[in-house]
């Protein structure tokens, strides 16, 4: 008896789940239906918050991939995306950045950690070089000019984006890796059609102090931290270029969170702009770490490469309208 | 116990899993919940400039649960997630007994607590 009641009670929920889940949909697509007129009559063009949710939605989503692929977060996408699209205070838009960057390396982490792309010690041992970076930086930030600043990172950003295309990984052949990596154990292994495949790490220090330089700038800057540490695993380590974004993927969300309190102390996390994005990043993300597997490394030398020409273009805009 | 580097992975992703899904739950309720009472509002109250004083970390909160609270606390949650994975990573290191390790994660998650709580 009492499991007759059971079932039916839960029947009974089911269903008026179902009820609730119809009524929202309902709702929703009336909406769209509502401004979808309204859009096509050219009545009166209002932005509401539902249609700005989605669009920014779907924008974050391809942020999110990109951020996966790249290892560089989502910021590049979602900053120029709220300020020119939507014209929301640049402020806003880089709180949102900075949770978008949080959002790819969480999100993003969880599956190359499983496939086993991450190398959680080279990951750790760079960390610290970018931390005590970003506080030499936060320091520094009165003494030096940020147009100057922003300058010489577009011009950095051009020349890793040359320097990521020029090499070769597949013809390199080490046999031995640097005293320091082997001292710290840091090789490792990451799959390669089914298999695993070892590596060697090279020139430790020279990476580790390319690594501090990358914390200084996003400790003045704000952002950028990413491309500097892809390419730092990319040409110092010589690390497999799908290994270098996974862990670079992996570290960014520690820097952004060192950053994360300021941001929300100050208000510059403003929810209802930061939820599409979190969701949109999140979902992106997920599928990067997909697609990673079976894209081939040019491919995505060739995607890093064009989005660090866009974020050089976009520091050169930002140093010539001094709105840094 | 000693621990393999593997095992280590392992926790560090669940770690992130639970961390996402559960601030991910937060975010969408809030999220939906605010289009369903306010989805069909002009959203020109977003585009006024940024006036506010900086406030401390914690007195932004208010923990009454409102929807924009809901969407801030997801986020919140997901910058902790962060805090957690370090803090979590030190210890299995210090369990492994590689301390160089273990001293690198600390002296990380020491510089992240202070940024989150001390630094205005």
């Amino acid at each position: 008896m009492s499991i007759l009641l059971h079932n039916r009670l839960i029947a009974w929920q089911s269903h008026r789940a179902t009820w609730n889940f119809i009524y929202l949909a309902d709702k929703l697509l009336k909406h769209l239906i509502f401004i979808l007129k309204k859009f096509l009559l050219k009545k009166e063009r209002i932005l509401t918050f539902l249609t700005f949710a989605i669009l920014l939605f779907f924008i974050s989503y391809l942020a999110g991939l990109m951020g996966a692929l790249t290892g560089l977060g989502g910021g590049i996408i979602v900053i120029p995306a709220l300020v020119l699209l939507f014209k929301i205070d640049i402020h806003y838009a880089m709180g949102a950045a900075l949770i978008s960057v949080i959002a790819t390396s969480s999100g993003a982490t969880i599956a190359y950690l499983r496939k086993g792309y991450t190398n959680l010690r080279i990951g750790m041992f760079l960390e610290t070089a970018a931390v005590l970076g970003a506080l030499i930086g936060a320091l520094l930030i009165t003494i030096i000019s940020p147009t100057f600043l922003a300058t010489t990172f577009s011009l950095i950003l051009f020349f890793s984006a040359y320097l990521t295309l020029q090499r070769r990984e597949e013809q390199e052949h080490y046999t031995r890796s640097h005293p320091w990596a082997t001292r710290l154990n840091l090789n490792g292994t990451y799959p390669v059609k089914d298999q695993l495949e070892t590596y060697q790490v090279q020139h430790v220090p020279i990476a580790f102090f390319a690594m501090g330089i990358a914390g200084i700038f996003s400790g003045l800057l704000g952002i950028g931290s990413g491309a500097l540490k892809v390419l730092a695993m990319d040409h110092a380590l010589r690390l497999p270029y799908k290994v270098a974004t996974a862990t670079s993927n992996f570290m960014i969300g520690i820097t952004a969170a060192v950053s994360a309190g300021v941001y929300f102390s100050y208000g510059y996390i403003h929810p209802i702009i930061t939820f599409p994005v979190m969701l949109g990043v999140i979902l992106g993300a997920f599928s990067g770490t997909k697609l990673l597997a079976h894209l081939h490394n040019r491919i995505l030398r060739f995607i890093f490469s064009a989005v660090m020409c866009v974020i050089g273009f976009e520091m050169l805009y930002k140093a010539s309208t001094g709105a840094i | 116990m000693q621990m393999t580097s593997q095992k280590i992975q392992d926790l560090i992703g669940i770690v992130l899993i639970v961390g996402v899904y559960i601030s991910t739950a937060l975010v969408l309720c809030g999220g939906l919940l605010f289009l369903i009472r306010h989805g069909n509002e002009s959203i020109a109250t977003l585009l006024i400039p940024l006036t506010q004083n900086p406030a401390h970390f914690w007195s932004t909160l208010s923990f009454s649960f409102s929807m924009t609270e809901m969407i801030t606390i997801g986020l919140l949650g997901l910058v902790f997630t962060q805090v957690l994975r370090v803090a979590l990573l030190g210890w299995c290191y210090f369990r492994e007994h590689d301390y160089k390790f273990a001293a690198i994660s600390l002296f990380i998650l020491l510089v992240l607590l202070y940024s989150l709580f001390f630094r205005t």
